[in-house]
């Protein structure tokens, strides 16, 4: 079964400096009937203006994930971090027993656009930690890149390691190619299509959409449109 | 469990409270309290560079803090009292906060902070927000 959230369904929040759209409820947003799926808690769709960002604030006992679409993301936090990011760099923060840090966009002049991806941990109390990894473009081309995944050994170098059994990958097809991916038993899917349009399993998601894959196995992903698309996949417990 | 919610606010001579700033609200958090960090704005000239930069990263303090918080954590530098040109930024905000006899704590920064005072910073903001907690079991309130 596949369950389209459409992205023009998603609670969204303009500030003004902040314009963000919410697969799932979040701040004050709140739907009971889109409060995350399996372990996944958020998916924010946000675009910062120049010069801003979100101050210091604190985490506790999730995986955040950000990942940059366009321009830069800046982040100081606690534990003595302080970088920027742009796109083809996952960045992976495990709050665990708690962090503090703000975000905020660097540029004078260009918006940033990430999503950002909240993950609840199969345990608490983990020591706080931070991980970016970044990638060449072309490592996402035509097949399923992994961007965090749970056991270190299997994402070492190459993605963040998170401590929950679930596993995030981003793909860019272009117009009419495919990837094919083979769920294993028991699992549950989400696709998020960041850039164009998608063919999942032949229903069509647009910039924005969502996808809740459950007791489906074999699953096909196309590049539609003009300019084909860009697409997180998670597979999740 | 209801929630315990603590502001930690610290004055900005140099990156040392901001450090120790960041500790104390961590502490707060392993705590399993909710923080609001506040940096008071910087009084002090040029003798105190402005290593915090100026942007959104600390929220100046608002008045509804006062409400919303069940704990005070002042970072404030060790040579810090009625003289210093701090004093009367602090004592603004206090008053705006209104306390009502919320507990004020007081977390000092020395000049060059080293990991145990980092420590000390952690575990202070942890015991104000489990102290918070204790004393509503007690209270029953």
């Amino acid at each position: 079964m596949i369950t389209i959230r459409h992205g023009n369904e998603r609670g969204h929040a303009d500030h003004g400096w902040l314009n963000s759209w919410h697969t799932f409820s979040f701040a004050a947003y709140h739907d009971p009937a889109h409060m995350g799926f399996r372990a996944l808690r958020v998916i924010n769709d946000d675009r910062v203006a120049p010069g801003k960002g979100f101050g210091a604030h604190a985490h506790r006992d999730m995986e955040i994930i950000s990942y940059v679409l366009e321009g830069r993301l800046a982040h100081k936090d606690s534990m003595g971090e302080s970088h920027a990011i742009g796109p083809n760099t996952i960045q992976a923060m495990s709050a665990g027993t708690g962090i503090v840090h703000s975000e905020f966009n660097p540029s004078a002049s260009e918006p940033v656009h990430f999503l950002q991806l909240w993950i609840e941990p199969a345990m608490e109390d983990v020591a706080p930690s931070y991980q970016q990894i970044s990638f060449a473009p072309s490592e996402k081309q035509g097949v399923l890149r992994l961007l965090a995944g749970p056991h270190a050994e299997e994402v070492a170098g190459g993605a963040a390691a998170i401590h929950q059994d679930a596993r995030v990958y981003v793909s860019e097809l272009s117009a009419g190619q495919t990837l094919s991916h083979r769920l294993a038993q028991g699992r549950f899917g989400w696709v998020q299509v960041a850039r164009g349009d998608l063919l999942l399993n032949g229903l069509k998601l647009r910039e924005g959409d969502g996808a809740a894959i459950s007791e489906e196995r074999e699953l096909s992903f196309a590049g539609d449109g003009p300019s084909g698309s860009e697409f997180l996949f998670f597979d999740l417990a | 469990m209801q929630d315990v919610n603590v502001v930690v606010v610290f004055c900005s001579r140099g990156d040392s409270a901001e450090r120790l700033a960041l500790a104390a609200a961590v502490g707060a958090v392993q705590g399993r309290a909710n923080i609001r960090l506040r940096r008071l704005p910087d009084t002090a000239g040029e003798r105190t560079p402005a290593i915090v930069s100026g942007w959104q990263e600390y929220v100046a303090p608002r008045e509804a803090d006062g409400a919303w918080m069940d704990a005070l954590l002042l970072v404030a530098p060790v040579d810090f009292d009625a003289a210093a040109m701090e004093a009367e930024t602090v004592k603004t905000y206090l008053d705006m906060l209104a306390l009502n006899g919320k507990p004020e704590h007081r977390v000092d920064v020395p000049p060059e902070p080293r990991a145990e005072h980092l420590d000390s910073a952690r575990l202070q903001g942890r015991r104000v927000a489990e102290a918070v907690r204790e004393a509503r079991k007690r209270t029953g309130v």
